[in-house]
């Protein structure tokens, strides 16, 4: 195979992999400190990830004002107990210098009088800042950019480089060219944001899971993957923000035009947690009540015109659809965000390190252990992202003080040989195809809302086939299909990585919902699942719980 | 789904190309050209940055995708 690929070689203290607000604020503090970094993002950065998209809110604790055991007891019993507490402690408490510092990147938070104004969200007792994403993302680019951090777009690196167990750099394509890119750095953060299997929704189609595949390829863990996230949308559009309306009387309805929310949720009706209204809407269909609407033809005249200056964005979409929802009903749908928000990651401590060394990881592709079995808290995810961001920044800043490292030729010449056989016009297989036949093993209900054993395991049989036969025929006719080919295989590792986790933990707990093992079980599985490579296939085996990640409040007392 | 670029408002800046995060559009004789439209999300980006507003992006789904039912 004769490689026409041009090759650009680079070298730095710090590669961060994924321009993400955890990512950004990772590049900064490693440069702060003194690091030459290379921050690389597939996309342009700064306009692209979860967090250009993000809906506005960080998790802001003020010790003058608020009380952190009661937030902190808020946040563990909505994650039924799994979280390592000792991160939430962190993340809240670090949470205001790195909002302060985030305005002295130049990002605007809303104020008044002064003060950071603070709102209650989906927290009854914990509050957040408010900002606008797209003016967080641009000046948190300028910044890094100013203070020295080169920065790299439509770079996508999919693989790590190793030299004798250590991490040495990393390797990517350039996405519109297809060089090859080589860096070679002695700290590498990776801090491409969660999986998502770009299914419904607004704004994370592009999560396709990249470190996921990367981390467990050089031996690192990843741990708790049966934990996933749900938003919820219309079924024909991907929008997000309109669930908010539920208070303005908004309804869920099923197509007799019941509120059905009441039989499932009779104090909170649609106001329930998005765990509960997903099952409830999933329990509707299965009944034969399906499909499900969201009802806003209640809105009064003055509720409606507020609602359009809320967001604008939303109903200038649905006026172009031709939807008018003061006269009509919208069908609406779960969205399955994977381990978008979720705890769902590779395995590090709180200060991003892996066990590899010169390998860290950071944001939404860490792992999450603020958040145990729980989503969707309103602000939790970007508080996690800057605080442990600039802890995992710091981190790679020390790591790299062991000096140049060197990408070994082997390293190249694997890439090359995975690139070469997505290229062969053999295969038959397109990205588009591959990809609607992964998501058609996860996203229906009775697999990843409503689970079982024996369709869990159906559905992994299935994910192993497409993995062994149809993945192998996957073909790229250009540089454009090569990236999403890529993509596409990391998307397919994430499948097989949650079936197995999922199937694992003989319990329900939060989103983890077991038909066969309907209660939780805290006897048993105060634990988290744990993956890895070995002997060629993946390994999983389970954790007790450290006492010290206890350290608020104590585990639930166990069954008699 | 991005639906059309004006040619007559359009005045070929690249700034589109530049913003979108999904490689959808790219330059073909000095004009953007909706490439790849299937990986379109509707993030709006593009629309949004056009200086001209050439741009007209609509909230239809570009690709099919599994449902939950």
């Amino acid at each position: 195979m004769i490689d026409r690929r041009a090759c650009q070689h680079l070298r730095s203290d710090v590669l961060v992999i994924g321009a993400g607000l955890a990512g950004l604020f990772a590049a900064i503090r490693a440069r702060q400190l003194g690091a030459e970094v290379i921050l690389v993002d597939k996309g342009k950065a700064g306009k692209t990830g979860c967090s250009r998209f993000a809906s506005g809110d960080i998790k802001c604790f003020i010790p003058e004002e608020d009380d952190l055991a009661d937030w902190i007891d808020e946040i563990v019993v909505a994650g039924e107990y799994l979280a390592d507490q000792r991160w939430i402690e962190t993340a809240l408490v670090e949470s205001l210098d790195r909002v302060r510092d985030m305005e002295e990147f130049g990002v605007e938070f809303e104020k008044k009088d002064g003060k950071y104004k603070r709102e209650h969200g989906r927290g009854r007792r914990s509050r957040q800042v408010v900002f606008y994403a797209e003016q967080m993302m641009d000046s948190m680019r300028a910044f890094a950019e100013r203070i020295g951090v080169k920065v790299l777009d439509r770079a996508y690196f999919c693989q790590l480089a190793q030299d004798q167990g250590r991490v040495v750099g990393a390797l990517g394509l350039h996405t519109r060219t297809g060089e090859m890119l080589v860096t070679a750095a002695p700290a590498v953060v990776l801090a491409t944001g969660s999986c998502s299997l770009r299914a419904a929704y607004y704004g994370h189609q592009f999560s396709t899971g990249d470190a996921y595949s990367m981390a467990y390829e050089v031996g690192a863990e990843l741990i708790n993957f049966e934990c996933t996230s749900h938003n919820s949308c219309p079924a024909r559009y991907d929008l997000a923000g309109m669930s908010r309306f539920v208070a303005f009387g908004g309804k869920f309805t099923n197509a007799k035009g019941e509120a059905f929310m009441a039989k499932y949720q009779p104090v909170l009706k649609d106001r329930a947690q998005l765990n509960w209204l997903v099952r409830a809407m999933g329990e509707e269909v299965r009944q034969g009540n399906g499909p499900i609407y969201f009802d806003l033809k209640a809105m009064t005249d003055e509720q409606y015109a507020l609602s359009r200056k809320i967001v604008p964005w939303v109903f200038r979409a649905l006026d172009r659809a031709g939807e008018d929802l003061r006269k009509e009903r919208i069908e609406w749908i779960p969205a399955f965000a994977g381990t978008r928000s979720a705890a769902a990651g590779i395995r590090t401590d709180i200060d991003g390190r892996t066990a590899i060394p010169g390998l860290l990881a950071t944001g939404d592709a860490g792992s999450w252990l603020t958040h145990g079995f729980g989503s969707g808290f309103g602000g939790l995810n970007l508080t996690a992202c800057i605080v442990f961001g600039y802890r995992a920044g710091a981190a790679a800043a020390e790591a790299a003080r062991v000096g140049g490292v060197n990408v070994p030729a082997a390293e190249i010449a694997r890439l090359q040989e995975r690139v070469a056989r997505i290229e062969d016009p053999a295969g038959q297989e397109t990205t588009e195809s591959l990809l609607l036949k992964i998501q058609r093993c996860i996203v229906p209900y009775d697999t990843v809302i409503s689970r079982e054993g024996g369709r869990l395991q159906k559905a992994l049989d299935q994910i192993e086939r497409i993995r062994d036969e149809d993945a192998q025929q996957i073909h790229a006719p250009d540089v454009h299909e090569l990236i999403k080919a890529l993509e596409t295989q990391h998307m397919l590792f994430y499948a097989e990585t949650f079936l197995r986790s999922a199937l694992l933990r003989t319990e329900t707990r939060g989103m983890h919902f077991r038909e066969d093992f309907p209660q939780r079980d805290d006897e048993n599985w105060l634990k988290w699942i744990v993956a890895r490579k070995g002997d060629g296939q993946m390994h999983l085996r389970t954790e007790p719980m450290p006492p010290e990640a206890f350290k608020y409040v104590p585990p639930p007392k166990k069954r008699e | 789904m991005i639906e059309r670029i004006s040619t007559e408002d359009c005045i070929g800046c690249e700034i589109c190309v530049d913003v979108c995060p999904m490689d959808v559009l790219r330059m073909e004789r000095e004009r953007p050209a909706i490439k790849y439209p299937v990986d379109c999300i509707s993030c709006f980006n593009c629309e949004m940055a056009c200086p001209t507003q050439a741009i007209y992006v609509n909230a239809e789904r570009a690709r099919e995708i599994a449902l939950p039912w």
